[in-house]
C-alpha cells in the first residue's frame, strides 16, 4: 500500500489530483481543463487559461471495521468544477458532470487508471489507485449551482472511498 | 357475524406494540440529532467579533466564522418537514450571503458551517439510530 497511514488525507488528495492530472494530460475532453489541488485562490485563478476541476482535501466521514483488524476509513472527497460563460458554460458542465460519473462510477477503468504521484519522498511511477490502497465506493452530485457570479458555473461532486 | 381471533404467536400484540415504540423513538432520535447539527452549526458561526468595517483583520475568512452582525447564526433554522423529519438551513431571507460563506466564492475559501457539522457526525448519529432501535426492537420481542 503505497498511501501512508501518518500522512491519509494529504496522502488521498495527492492521489485523486495526481489521477485527475493524468486524465487532464491526455484524455479528450478532460485535456480542455486543468486540475487544481485544493481550494483555488483567486490569483491562481486569474493564471489560468482552462476551466479548472479542483480537488480539495479529504475527510473521514466514518470508519470500516474489520474484525481483528485495523479498520479502515470511509473518506470523501470534494471535487469541483469551475467553468465561465465565454469557456463552455452550462454545456461544458454538463460534460465535466457525465465525465465523471463516467470514470467513477466504472471501477474496472478507475481502478487500472495508471498515473504518476510522489507521496512523501517516495515516487510511485505509473501506479493506481489500487496499488495504493485506495478503493473507489461511489460518487455522488453534482451539487446545485454554486458560482457567485451569472457569468460562471461552478458545481461539486463527493466522491466517496475506502483507504 | 361474530369472529374470535385468537394470537397463539403474539403477532399482533408485537406489531402493534412496536409500532408504538417506534412512534415515540423516532420522533426523539430525529430531534436529539437535529438539535445537536444546530448547536455545533452555531458553534461554527461563533467566531470573534468583527466591527463592522473592519477590514483585514485576522480572523477574517476563518473558523469559527467570526462575525459582524450575528445575522448569519440568526439565520440557522431547524424546522419539521413531516412525521421523522427536519430541516436545517441558513434562511436566505435573513442572511443572503450564507451560502457564499458556506460554499466559497473566488476570494474567499468555503467555510462548510453546515455540511461539514453533518458529515462529521453521520455515522455516529447512523450508530446511533442502530442501537437505539435495535434495543427497541428487542424489548418488544422480550
Amino acid at each position: 500500500m503505497g498511501i501512508r497511514s501518518t500522512h491519509l488525507p494529504y496522502d488521498i488528495q495527492d492521489c485523486l489530483y495526481a489521477l485527475v492530472g493524468q486524465y487532464v494530460s491526455a484524455t479528450s475532453p478532460w485535456t480542455n481543463w486543468q486540475a487544481i489541488r485544493g481550494w483555488p485562490e483567486s490569483d491562481i485563478l486569474s493564471a489560468e487559461s482552462k476551466n479548472y476541476i479542483y480537488i480539495l482535501d479529504a475527510q473521514q466521514a466514518g470508519t470500516f471495521g474489520h474484525q481483528g483488524g485495523k479498520s479502515r476509513n470511509i473518506w470523501e472527497v470534494v471535487i469541483g468544477f469551475w467553468v465561465t460563460r465565454d469557456k463552455g458554460g452550462a454545456d461544458e458542465m454538463a460534460i465535466w458532470v457525465g465525465q465523471m460519473f463516467d470514470k467513477f462510477q466504472n471501477p474496472q477503468e478507475i481502478h487500472t487508471k495508471q498515473f504518476t504521484v510522489t507521496l512523501g519522498t517516495t515516487t510511485y511511477t505509473n501506479t493506481t489507485l489500487t496499488a495504493m490502497g485506495i478503493a473507489i465506493r461511489d460518487i455522488r452530485g453534482p451539487s446545485s449551482e454554486m458560482g457567485e457570479n451569472l457569468k460562471e458555473f461552478r458545481r461539486e461532486m463527493i466522491l466517496t472511498l475506502i483507504a | 357475524m361474530m369472529q374470535t381471533f385468537v394470537d397463539t404467536t403474539k403477532w399482533k400484540f408485537k406489531k402493534r406494540a412496536l409500532e408504538q415504540i417506534l412512534a415515540t423513538k423516532i420522533p426523539m432520535l430525529v430531534n436529539e440529532c437535529s438539535q445537536e447539527i444546530m448547536r455545533a452549526t452555531i458553534q461554527n458561526l461563533s467566531g470573534p467579533q468583527i466591527k463592522p468595517g473592519v477590514t483585514g483583520a485576522r480572523e477574517i475568512g476563518k473558523m469559527p466564522v467570526p462575525r459582524r452582525t450575528g445575522m448569519l447564526v440568526h439565520s440557522v433554522k431547524n424546522v419539521s418537514v413531516g412525521y421523522g423529519a427536519r430541516m436545517i438551513y441558513a434562511d436566505e431571507k435573513v442572511a443572503n450571503y450564507a451560502k457564499y460563506v458556506h460554499n466559497g466564492t473566488r476570494k474567499m475559501r468555503p467555510r462548510r458551517f453546515l455540511g461539514d457539522v453533518v458529515r462529521e457526525r453521520r455515522q455516529a448519529f447512523e450508530n446511533r439510530w442502530r442501537y437505539t432501535l435495535i434495543n427497541a426492537i428487542n424489548k418488544v420481542g422480550q
